[in-house]
């Protein structure tokens, strides 16, 4: 029998209302741990109100699993192009975090490793622009499954993509991955953006940004800083 | 909830938030002569269903009162008048847009919650339009409508060296978009810093007279700013 994660999908969501990465809008999901061409993801609610009741299971195709009537985001197409083009990815965030916003309409400077938390962002984010594939009439909202596939080519093998006048998709292994580097691409651009006005930099060079075979993939850490983020949200363990 | 409590959730939610601060107002088109329901001059976060009064076409209140009144209350009366689709208005003052008040820099959409505002908003002068005012407040009825005629029919409109008015077709609708707005100048100010940006292109921002489906009262954006206004 699978663990559950609705839980800790529902403390995700919650966390993520609390620290302002998302805040209407915006929505975490989790690949189902039992059937992994599915995922689990929220009713359409504010990150910050979810509750267990409103996890809701979606098939490969952003299709709704099962009889509820309840409202799903429409943007659910990003969790499910990114799920079926990255097996390594188990838990996906689309956010709007107002950091990171400034650098996915700017032509001039690229999100970018910065400080230590930003090292993900290596020399430069991928920008998915909608119009690109779509046309300059849209909405920006990614309403289907051919434009979450597409949003899933942009971001490539990354943890993270901004989306042109809209927001970001961050991917990562597991839940709390996802929660921590939300957090780090939000300390990583408001860092940037502060060293920018600041003159010239120490930038980070080739070889400190290169894999390091001692630091798996999304780094080693304790699980101090989920406990930590519980608590701030009001969902102290226990 | 009645529109009186609607009223009442808009201001107090635009408070909140810091769109609004001890000054600003929502209201919302209460009959189809032009009437509205607006509080009396009271800071938006403390506004009580039992402040707001009705008034007129002509931005008087329809019941004579000794409370003191919002000055610029001819702004929602002029708009109410001119923009029959038009069931909500907030006048405020948020920092984020004020620069682009003053600026040559057209405040314009550049992200998508923010689609209302348009490949450039108007800025209305009041010392251009009326030669020898020395005040920047909407103080009089011929004031009001002269915003309302730079305003158009788009959703909203820069008051030089002042702040800005946004229209809705209902309170829930200016809150949204109050709010889009704020992040949208907030994000656009520091990308023109950084040198060149991509705003929303021409079709990707509502048409004016086209802004879509109409809002719902009751959405996961209403729920998550009462519930942040402890309401």
């Amino acid at each position: 029998m699978p663990v559950d994660v609705r839980p800790e999908l529902v403390a995700a969501n919650r966390i993520l209302g609390h620290e302002g990465i998302l805040d209407a809008y915006g929505h975490v999901s989790v690949r189902h741990p039992g059937n992994p061409g599915h995922f689990l993801l929220c009713r359409a609610r504010s990150p910050e109100y979810v509750e267990l009741a409103d996890v809701l299971e979606f098939d490969g195709g952003g299709a709704l699993v099962g009889d509820s009537r309840a409202i799903p985001y429409i943007e659910r197409f990003i969790h499910a192009g990114v799920y079926e083009a990255r097996p390594d990815v188990t838990a996906v965030c689309h956010n709007h975090a107002i950091s990171i916003l400034p650098f996915a309409i700017s032509r001039s400077v690229r999100l970018r490793a910065t400080i230590n938390a930003s090292r993900m962002f290596g020399d430069g984010v991928p920008v998915w622009d909608i119009a690109d594939e779509f046309g300059d009439s849209t909405d920006l909202l990614v309403r289907n499954i051919d434009q979450g596939r597409s949003v899933a080519r942009a971001l490539g093998a990354g943890p993270v993509g901004l989306m042109r006048g809209h927001g970001s998709v961050v991917a990562a292994d597991g839940l709390r991955q996802v929660v921590y580097r939300c957090l780090e691409m939000d300390r990583g651009a408001r860092a940037q953006l502060s060293v920018l006005t600041l003159g010239a930099t120490r930038p980070f060079t080739d070889a400190e940004l290169a894999p390091h075979p001692d630091l798996p993939a999304g780094g080693t850490r304790d699980d101090r800083a989920w406990e930590y983020l519980l608590h701030r949200a009001g969902l102290g363990e226990g | 909830m009645t529109l009186p409590g609607d009223v009442m959730n808009a201001n107090r939610i635009l408070g909140h938030e810091g769109i609004l601060d001890a000054y600003g107002h929502v209201s919302a088109r209460s009959s189809g002569d032009g009437a509205f329901l607006l509080s009396r001059a009271r800071a938006p976060e403390l506004v009580e269903e039992a402040d707001l009064l009705e008034f007129g076409p002509d931005g008087e209140p329809l019941t004579r009162t000794p409370k003191p009144l919002y000055l610029e209350r001819y702004i929602h009366a002029a708009i109410y008048a001119a923009r029959p689709e038009v069931g909500a208005v907030c006048h405020s003052h948020t920092p984020s847009i004020l620069p682009f008040s003053v600026s040559m820099t057209a405040l314009r959409s550049v992200i998508h919650s923010a689609r209302f505002i348009g490949t450039g908003v108007p800025v209305w002068d009041l010392a251009r339009e009326f030669p020898g005012e020395w005040s920047p407040l909407v103080r009089t009825l011929a004031y009001g409508e002269s915003l309302a005629a730079a305003l158009g029919d788009g959703g909203m409109v820069l008051l030089r060296g002042h702040g800005c008015v946004v229209v809705g077709r209902n309170p829930q609708e200016v809150v949204f978009r109050c709010v889009a707005m704020d992040r949208n100048a907030r994000v656009q100010e520091v990308a023109h810093r950084l040198g060149e940006y991509t705003a929303l292109h021409e079709g990707e921002c509502e048409k004016p007279g086209d802004p879509g489906p109409p809002v719902a009262k009751d959405n996961r954006e209403w729920e998550y700013f009462l519930r942040r206004a402890g309401l």
